[in-house]
Protein backbone atom coordinates (compact mmCIF):
# COMPACT_ATOMS: atom_id res chain seq x y z
CA UNK A 1 0.00 0.00 0.00
CA UNK A 2 1.81 3.10 -1.02
CA UNK A 3 1.37 6.75 1.31
CA UNK A 4 -1.50 7.83 -0.16
CA UNK A 5 -3.37 5.09 -0.19
CA UNK A 6 -2.57 4.31 3.25
CA UNK A 7 -4.04 8.01 3.83
CA UNK A 8 -6.77 7.34 2.34
CA UNK A 9 -7.62 4.22 4.47
CA UNK A 10 -6.95 6.22 7.51
CA UNK A 11 -9.51 9.05 6.39
CA UNK A 12 -12.27 6.04 4.92
CA UNK A 13 -11.64 4.92 8.94
CA UNK A 14 -12.24 7.97 10.71
CA UNK A 15 -15.48 8.63 8.68
CA UNK A 16 -16.57 5.24 9.72
CA UNK A 17 -15.43 6.38 13.11
CA UNK A 18 -17.66 9.18 13.29
CA UNK A 19 -20.63 7.53 12.39
CA UNK A 20 -19.78 5.51 15.86
CA UNK A 21 -18.16 2.19 14.04
CA UNK A 22 -16.24 0.01 16.42
CA UNK A 23 -14.94 -2.15 14.42
CA UNK A 24 -13.32 1.05 12.52
CA UNK A 25 -11.55 1.73 15.66
CA UNK A 26 -10.21 -1.74 15.79
CA UNK A 27 -8.57 -1.08 12.01
CA UNK A 28 -7.39 1.68 12.72
CA UNK A 29 -5.61 0.93 16.12
CA UNK A 30 -3.96 -2.25 14.01
CA UNK A 31 -2.57 0.66 11.63
CA UNK A 32 -1.00 3.13 14.22
CA UNK A 33 -0.79 1.80 17.92
CA UNK A 34 3.07 0.25 17.56
CA UNK A 35 4.61 3.18 15.92
CA UNK A 36 2.01 5.33 18.63
CA UNK A 37 3.86 3.21 21.23
CA UNK A 38 6.96 3.68 20.76
CA UNK A 39 6.93 7.70 20.29
CA UNK A 40 5.54 7.65 23.36
CA UNK A 41 7.25 5.21 25.26
CA UNK A 42 10.11 6.99 23.96
CA UNK A 43 9.40 10.74 25.41
CA UNK A 44 7.93 9.23 28.30
CA UNK A 45 10.36 6.25 29.00
CA UNK A 46 7.50 4.40 31.43
CA UNK A 47 6.32 0.98 30.09
CA UNK A 48 3.30 1.28 32.04
CA UNK A 49 2.25 4.72 31.34
CA UNK A 50 3.39 4.02 27.68
CA UNK A 51 0.38 1.89 27.64
CA UNK A 52 -2.31 4.09 29.38
CA UNK A 53 -1.25 7.27 27.61
CA UNK A 54 -1.68 5.47 24.44
CA UNK A 55 -5.17 3.98 25.66
CA UNK A 56 -6.24 7.90 25.89
CA UNK A 57 -4.94 8.63 23.05
CA UNK A 58 -7.58 6.39 20.99
CA UNK A 59 -10.10 7.00 23.30
CA UNK A 60 -9.37 10.48 22.64
CA UNK A 61 -9.97 9.79 18.80
CA UNK A 62 -12.36 7.70 19.13
CA UNK A 63 -14.71 10.13 21.32
CA UNK A 64 -13.87 13.25 19.29
CA UNK A 65 -13.65 11.54 15.49
CA UNK A 66 -16.27 14.18 14.74
CA UNK A 67 -13.61 16.96 15.11
CA UNK A 68 -11.24 15.41 12.73
CA UNK A 69 -11.58 17.66 9.31
CA UNK A 70 -8.82 15.98 7.42
CA UNK A 71 -6.46 19.40 7.46
CA UNK A 72 -3.63 17.15 8.75
CA UNK A 73 -3.76 13.28 8.02
CA UNK A 74 -4.12 10.75 10.72
CA UNK A 75 -0.94 10.15 11.45
CA UNK A 76 -0.08 13.83 12.04
CA UNK A 77 -3.18 14.03 14.24
CA UNK A 78 -2.80 10.74 16.11
CA UNK A 79 1.03 11.67 16.64
CA UNK A 80 0.15 15.68 18.15
CA UNK A 81 -2.17 14.08 20.46
CA UNK A 82 0.46 11.36 21.56
CA UNK A 83 2.88 13.98 22.28
CA UNK A 84 0.16 16.59 24.12
CA UNK A 85 0.02 13.87 26.39
CA UNK A 86 3.15 13.04 26.57
CA UNK A 87 4.06 16.62 27.79
CA UNK A 88 1.47 16.86 30.37
CA UNK A 89 2.44 13.32 32.19
CA UNK A 90 5.85 14.70 31.91
CA UNK A 91 4.91 18.30 33.37
CA UNK A 92 3.00 16.30 35.99
CA UNK A 93 5.12 13.42 36.83
CA UNK A 94 8.24 16.30 37.28
CA UNK A 95 5.84 18.22 39.66
CA UNK A 96 5.00 15.33 41.79
CA UNK A 97 8.66 14.53 41.85
CA UNK A 98 9.56 17.97 43.05
CA UNK A 99 6.69 18.30 45.56
CA UNK A 100 7.48 15.05 47.34
CA UNK A 101 10.81 16.33 47.41
CA UNK A 102 12.37 13.39 44.57
CA UNK A 103 14.41 15.45 42.81
CA UNK A 104 17.38 14.00 43.86
CA UNK A 105 16.10 10.84 42.64
CA UNK A 106 15.89 12.38 39.25
CA UNK A 107 19.64 11.55 39.10
CA UNK A 108 20.63 8.84 36.95
CA UNK A 109 21.68 5.94 38.24
CA UNK A 110 22.95 3.84 35.24
CA UNK A 111 26.44 3.58 34.91
CA UNK A 112 28.38 6.32 34.17
CA UNK A 113 28.30 7.68 30.52
CA UNK A 114 32.00 7.19 29.35
CA UNK A 115 31.37 3.47 30.46
CA UNK A 116 28.01 2.69 28.88
CA UNK A 117 30.26 3.99 25.50
CA UNK A 118 32.98 2.30 25.82
CA UNK A 119 30.65 -0.98 25.77
CA UNK A 120 29.25 -0.80 22.75
CA UNK A 121 29.81 -0.42 18.91
CA UNK A 122 29.47 2.78 17.15
CA UNK A 123 25.57 1.95 17.05
CA UNK A 124 24.92 1.58 20.23
CA UNK A 125 26.93 4.82 21.07
CA UNK A 126 24.55 7.03 19.32
CA UNK A 127 21.41 4.94 20.40
CA UNK A 128 22.60 5.62 24.04
CA UNK A 129 23.62 9.53 23.26
CA UNK A 130 20.13 9.57 21.32
CA UNK A 131 18.25 8.52 24.90
CA UNK A 132 19.87 10.99 27.00
CA UNK A 133 18.51 13.80 25.02
CA UNK A 134 15.67 16.36 26.52
CA UNK A 135 12.47 15.52 25.46
CA UNK A 136 11.85 18.55 23.05
CA UNK A 137 14.95 16.75 21.52
CA UNK A 138 14.50 13.26 21.76
CA UNK A 139 10.57 14.68 19.46
CA UNK A 140 12.25 16.08 16.65
CA UNK A 141 15.15 13.87 16.15
CA UNK A 142 12.66 10.85 15.97
CA UNK A 143 9.81 12.23 14.29
CA UNK A 144 12.19 13.25 11.45
CA UNK A 145 14.79 10.35 11.40
CA UNK A 146 12.20 7.15 12.78
CA UNK A 147 8.27 8.63 11.64
CA UNK A 148 9.87 10.19 8.38
CA UNK A 149 8.03 13.22 8.93
CA UNK A 150 8.32 16.06 6.74
CA UNK A 151 8.86 19.71 8.24
CA UNK A 152 6.10 20.72 8.06
CA UNK A 153 4.27 18.00 9.74
CA UNK A 154 6.48 17.98 12.75
CA UNK A 155 5.30 21.42 12.76
CA UNK A 156 2.08 20.57 12.94
CA UNK A 157 2.68 17.90 15.89
CA UNK A 158 4.81 19.80 17.30
CA UNK A 159 2.63 23.45 17.32
CA UNK A 160 5.83 25.36 16.37
CA UNK A 161 6.64 27.07 13.09
CA UNK A 162 8.27 24.95 10.46
CA UNK A 163 11.52 27.37 10.72
CA UNK A 164 11.66 26.13 14.24
CA UNK A 165 11.74 22.44 13.21
CA UNK A 166 14.97 22.96 11.19
CA UNK A 167 16.71 25.14 13.93
CA UNK A 168 15.09 22.54 16.89
CA UNK A 169 16.67 19.71 15.14
CA UNK A 170 20.27 21.36 14.35
CA UNK A 171 20.44 21.94 18.43
CA UNK A 172 19.47 18.06 18.74
CA UNK A 173 22.36 16.72 16.97
CA UNK A 174 24.60 19.29 18.46
CA UNK A 175 23.34 18.42 21.76
CA UNK A 176 23.81 14.43 20.51
CA UNK A 177 27.10 15.14 19.28
CA UNK A 178 28.11 16.81 22.96
CA UNK A 179 26.52 13.75 24.80
CA UNK A 180 29.13 11.96 22.53
CA UNK A 181 32.22 14.13 23.43
CA UNK A 182 31.71 14.26 27.02
CA UNK A 183 31.53 10.50 26.99
CA UNK A 184 34.88 10.79 25.28
CA UNK A 185 33.52 9.90 21.73
CA UNK A 186 33.91 12.92 19.02
CA UNK A 187 32.45 12.25 15.53
CA UNK A 188 33.44 15.75 14.53
CA UNK A 189 30.95 18.32 13.84
CA UNK A 190 28.38 19.00 12.12
CA UNK B 1 30.61 27.62 3.96
CA UNK B 2 28.08 29.96 5.70
CA UNK B 3 28.69 32.92 2.79
CA UNK B 4 28.99 30.52 0.28
CA UNK B 5 25.17 29.59 0.28
CA UNK B 6 23.59 33.06 1.98
CA UNK B 7 23.19 34.44 -1.37
CA UNK B 8 21.78 31.35 -2.15
CA UNK B 9 18.83 31.45 0.83
CA UNK B 10 20.44 28.52 2.41
CA UNK B 11 22.90 29.06 5.53
CA UNK B 12 25.38 26.23 6.43
CA UNK B 13 22.65 25.29 9.69
CA UNK B 14 20.23 25.32 6.78
CA UNK B 15 21.36 22.40 4.52
CA UNK B 16 22.87 20.38 7.51
CA UNK B 17 19.20 20.48 9.30
CA UNK B 18 17.39 19.37 5.42
CA UNK B 19 19.98 16.16 5.24
CA UNK B 20 17.53 14.19 7.87
CA UNK B 21 14.61 15.02 4.96
CA UNK B 22 16.77 14.49 2.09
CA UNK B 23 17.47 11.00 3.33
CA UNK B 24 13.54 9.98 4.04
CA UNK B 25 12.63 12.15 0.73
CA UNK B 26 10.23 14.10 2.78
CA UNK B 27 11.49 17.47 1.19
CA UNK B 28 9.95 19.78 -1.31
CA UNK B 29 11.45 20.27 -4.55
CA UNK B 30 13.46 23.03 -3.80
CA UNK B 31 15.16 22.08 -0.59
CA UNK B 32 16.08 19.10 -2.51
CA UNK B 33 17.78 20.40 -5.29
CA UNK B 34 19.86 22.91 -2.69
CA UNK B 35 20.78 19.84 -0.94
CA UNK B 36 21.96 18.00 -4.34
CA UNK B 37 24.02 21.17 -5.39
CA UNK B 38 25.73 21.48 -1.98
CA UNK B 39 26.41 17.61 -2.12
CA UNK B 40 27.82 17.88 -5.09
CA UNK B 41 30.26 21.60 -4.45
CA UNK B 42 31.09 20.67 -0.71
CA UNK B 43 33.49 17.43 0.10
CA UNK B 44 32.41 17.35 3.38
CA UNK B 45 28.78 17.74 3.18
CA UNK B 46 29.21 13.68 1.82
CA UNK B 47 30.80 13.06 5.53
CA UNK B 48 28.16 14.62 7.10
CA UNK B 49 25.52 12.89 5.23
CA UNK B 50 27.41 9.92 6.68
CA UNK B 51 26.85 10.74 10.10
CA UNK B 52 22.96 11.62 9.54
CA UNK B 53 22.97 8.14 8.15
CA UNK B 54 23.98 6.82 11.02
CA UNK B 55 22.10 9.13 13.64
CA UNK B 56 18.50 7.62 11.61
CA UNK B 57 19.41 4.15 11.53
CA UNK B 58 20.29 3.99 15.08
CA UNK B 59 16.92 5.86 15.82
CA UNK B 60 15.15 3.51 13.80
CA UNK B 61 16.70 0.70 15.26
CA UNK B 62 16.17 1.92 18.88
CA UNK B 63 12.51 2.21 18.12
CA UNK B 64 12.06 -1.07 16.60
CA UNK B 65 13.67 -2.67 19.78
CA UNK B 66 10.17 -1.63 21.67
CA UNK B 67 7.00 -3.58 21.63
CA UNK B 68 3.82 -2.56 22.33
CA UNK B 69 1.92 -5.18 24.42
CA UNK B 70 -0.59 -7.01 22.69
CA UNK B 71 -3.51 -6.79 25.08
CA UNK B 72 -4.12 -3.02 24.72
CA UNK B 73 -6.88 -3.48 21.96
CA UNK B 74 -8.89 -5.43 24.48
CA UNK B 75 -9.18 -2.52 26.92
CA UNK B 76 -9.50 0.12 24.51
CA UNK B 77 -12.61 -1.65 22.82
CA UNK B 78 -13.91 -2.14 26.67
CA UNK B 79 -13.35 1.57 27.31
CA UNK B 80 -14.68 2.40 23.73
CA UNK B 81 -18.04 0.89 24.51
CA UNK B 82 -18.63 3.11 27.63
CA UNK B 83 -17.45 6.26 26.14
CA UNK B 84 -20.16 8.30 24.10
CA UNK B 85 -18.89 10.27 21.28
CA UNK B 86 -18.95 14.37 21.48
CA UNK B 87 -21.26 16.25 19.31
CA UNK B 88 -19.63 18.51 16.60
CA UNK B 89 -21.10 20.67 13.74
CA UNK B 90 -19.51 17.18 11.52
CA UNK B 91 -21.44 14.71 13.12
CA UNK B 92 -24.30 16.43 11.51
CA UNK B 93 -23.78 14.05 8.27
CA UNK B 94 -24.35 11.29 10.57
CA UNK B 95 -27.41 13.12 11.68
CA UNK B 96 -28.80 12.89 7.93
CA UNK B 97 -27.18 10.04 7.57
CA UNK B 98 -28.86 8.86 10.02
CA UNK B 99 -32.34 10.13 9.15
CA UNK B 100 -32.21 9.45 5.59
CA UNK B 101 -31.81 5.46 6.95
CA UNK B 102 -33.43 5.23 10.03
CA UNK B 103 -35.79 7.62 9.85
CA UNK B 104 -37.29 7.20 6.14
CA UNK B 105 -35.79 4.30 4.77
CA UNK B 106 -35.85 1.66 7.94
CA UNK B 107 -39.23 1.55 8.78
CA UNK B 108 -39.69 -0.22 5.05
CA UNK B 109 -37.24 -2.09 5.15
CA UNK B 110 -33.35 -2.54 4.80
CA UNK B 111 -32.07 -0.50 2.22
CA UNK B 112 -28.04 -0.43 1.16
CA UNK B 113 -26.36 2.85 1.47
CA UNK B 114 -25.72 2.38 -2.41
CA UNK B 115 -29.26 2.89 -3.15
CA UNK B 116 -29.91 5.60 -5.48
CA UNK B 117 -31.62 8.67 -4.95
CA UNK B 118 -33.94 8.37 -7.44
CA UNK B 119 -34.91 4.92 -6.76
CA UNK B 120 -35.85 5.56 -3.04
CA UNK B 121 -37.69 8.52 -3.72
CA UNK B 122 -40.54 7.22 -3.91
CA UNK B 123 -40.55 4.98 -0.53
CA UNK B 124 -39.26 8.33 1.67
CA UNK B 125 -42.23 10.58 0.20
CA UNK B 126 -44.53 7.76 1.51
CA UNK B 127 -42.54 7.32 4.50
CA UNK B 128 -42.13 11.00 5.37
CA UNK B 129 -45.24 10.89 5.50
CA UNK B 130 -45.73 8.97 8.24
CA UNK B 131 -42.36 10.24 10.04
CA UNK B 132 -42.90 12.71 13.18
CA UNK B 133 -42.12 16.09 12.58
CA UNK B 134 -38.09 16.52 12.41
CA UNK B 135 -37.49 20.03 12.27
CA UNK B 136 -39.16 22.37 14.63
CA UNK B 137 -39.24 26.66 14.57
CA UNK B 138 -40.16 27.24 11.37
CA UNK B 139 -40.43 30.53 9.75
CA UNK B 140 -37.87 31.57 6.93
CA UNK B 141 -36.55 35.10 7.82
CA UNK B 142 -32.94 35.58 7.73
CA UNK B 143 -30.48 34.13 9.95
CA UNK B 144 -33.29 31.93 11.26
CA UNK B 145 -32.55 29.35 14.24
CA UNK B 146 -33.60 26.10 13.86
CA UNK B 147 -34.00 22.99 16.22
CA UNK B 148 -33.49 19.69 15.13
CA UNK B 149 -35.22 17.05 16.77
CA UNK B 150 -31.97 15.80 18.26
CA UNK B 151 -31.28 18.94 19.80
CA UNK B 152 -29.06 20.82 17.92
CA UNK B 153 -29.53 24.12 17.06
CA UNK B 154 -28.24 26.10 13.73
CA UNK B 155 -28.49 29.40 12.47
CA UNK B 156 -30.02 29.33 8.73
CA UNK B 157 -28.42 32.00 6.73
CA UNK B 158 -30.50 30.93 3.54
CA UNK B 159 -32.39 28.38 1.99
CA UNK B 160 -32.71 26.50 -1.33
CA UNK B 161 -34.97 24.37 -3.07
CA UNK B 162 -33.45 21.64 -4.80
CA UNK B 163 -33.75 18.00 -6.67
CA UNK B 164 -30.87 16.04 -6.07
CA UNK B 165 -29.69 13.87 -9.35
CA UNK B 166 -32.02 10.65 -10.02
CA UNK B 167 -28.67 8.93 -9.57
CA UNK B 168 -27.21 10.67 -6.78
CA UNK B 169 -25.97 8.24 -3.62
CA UNK B 170 -27.09 8.85 -0.25
CA UNK B 171 -23.88 8.05 1.28
CA UNK B 172 -22.70 11.18 -1.33
CA UNK B 173 -25.48 13.29 -0.43
CA UNK B 174 -25.05 13.07 2.96
CA UNK B 175 -21.50 13.60 2.95
CA UNK B 176 -21.58 16.68 0.59
CA UNK B 177 -24.24 18.23 2.60
CA UNK B 178 -21.99 17.94 5.57
CA UNK B 179 -19.12 19.59 3.70
CA UNK B 180 -20.89 22.38 2.02
CA UNK B 181 -22.84 22.99 5.70
CA UNK B 182 -26.47 22.31 4.76
CA UNK B 183 -29.36 20.69 6.39
CA UNK B 184 -32.64 19.18 4.86
CA UNK B 185 -35.41 21.82 6.82
CA UNK B 186 -37.97 20.21 4.43
CA UNK B 187 -39.25 17.64 1.74
CA UNK B 188 -39.46 15.80 -0.19
CA UNK B 189 -42.59 17.03 -1.91
CA UNK B 190 -43.90 14.63 -4.57
CA UNK B 191 -41.73 15.57 -7.21
CA UNK B 192 -38.82 15.18 -4.70
CA UNK B 193 -37.89 18.52 -4.01
CA UNK B 194 -35.73 19.03 -0.81
CA UNK B 195 -35.80 22.65 1.08
CA UNK B 196 -32.31 22.86 2.43
CA UNK B 197 -30.75 25.46 4.68
CA UNK B 198 -27.58 26.61 4.64
CA UNK B 199 -25.93 27.34 8.04
CA UNK B 200 -23.55 29.35 9.62
CA UNK B 201 -20.53 27.68 9.87
CA UNK B 202 -17.02 29.46 10.28
CA UNK B 203 -14.91 27.07 8.83
CA UNK B 204 -16.42 27.40 5.16
CA UNK B 205 -16.20 29.86 2.76
CA UNK B 206 -18.77 33.23 2.35
CA UNK B 207 -22.26 31.67 1.70
CA UNK B 208 -22.57 33.42 -1.60
CA UNK B 209 -19.67 31.24 -3.24
CA UNK B 210 -21.20 28.17 -0.85
CA UNK B 211 -24.60 28.76 -3.05
CA UNK B 212 -22.34 28.89 -6.25
CA UNK B 213 -20.85 25.43 -5.54
CA UNK B 214 -23.64 23.98 -4.77
CA UNK B 215 -25.71 25.01 -7.38
CA UNK B 216 -22.58 23.90 -9.73
CA UNK B 217 -22.37 20.09 -8.46
CA UNK B 218 -24.74 18.39 -11.59
CA UNK B 219 -23.43 15.19 -10.59
CA UNK B 220 -25.65 15.66 -7.05
CA UNK B 221 -27.84 18.05 -7.76
CA UNK B 222 -30.61 18.66 -10.67
CA UNK B 223 -32.21 21.62 -9.86
CA UNK B 224 -31.54 24.07 -7.62
CA UNK B 225 -33.54 27.54 -6.71
CA UNK B 226 -32.31 29.66 -4.75
CA UNK B 227 -34.60 31.37 -1.48
CA UNK B 228 -32.74 34.60 -0.75
CA UNK B 229 -34.53 35.67 2.22
CA UNK B 230 -35.11 39.66 2.09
Amino acid sequence: MNEQNSKDRDVDLMKRLKNGDQSAMQVLYARHYQRIYRFILRQIKDETMAEDIVNEVFLDCWRSAGKFEGRSSVTTWLTAISYNKSISYLRKRREAQMGDGQAEAMVDDADSPQIELMKGDKGDQLRYAISKLSETHAAVIDLAYYHEMSINEIAEVLDVPANTIKTRLFHARKNLHEILCDAGVDRGWP
Amino acid sequence: MTDQYSTDKYSHEDLVSLLPFYLSGKIERQDRDAVIQWLNNDPDASFILEKVEAERMATITANETLQAPADGLKRLMQDVASTPQEKSFKNSSTSVLSWLKEKILAPLSAAPAELAWGACAIMMVISLSQSALLYQGAGQSQSTEYNLASGEKYTILSTAIVKFADNAQMEKVAEYLDDTGTIIIDGPTASGLFVLGFIERDDLPVLKDRQKQFKENSNLISQFILKTNK
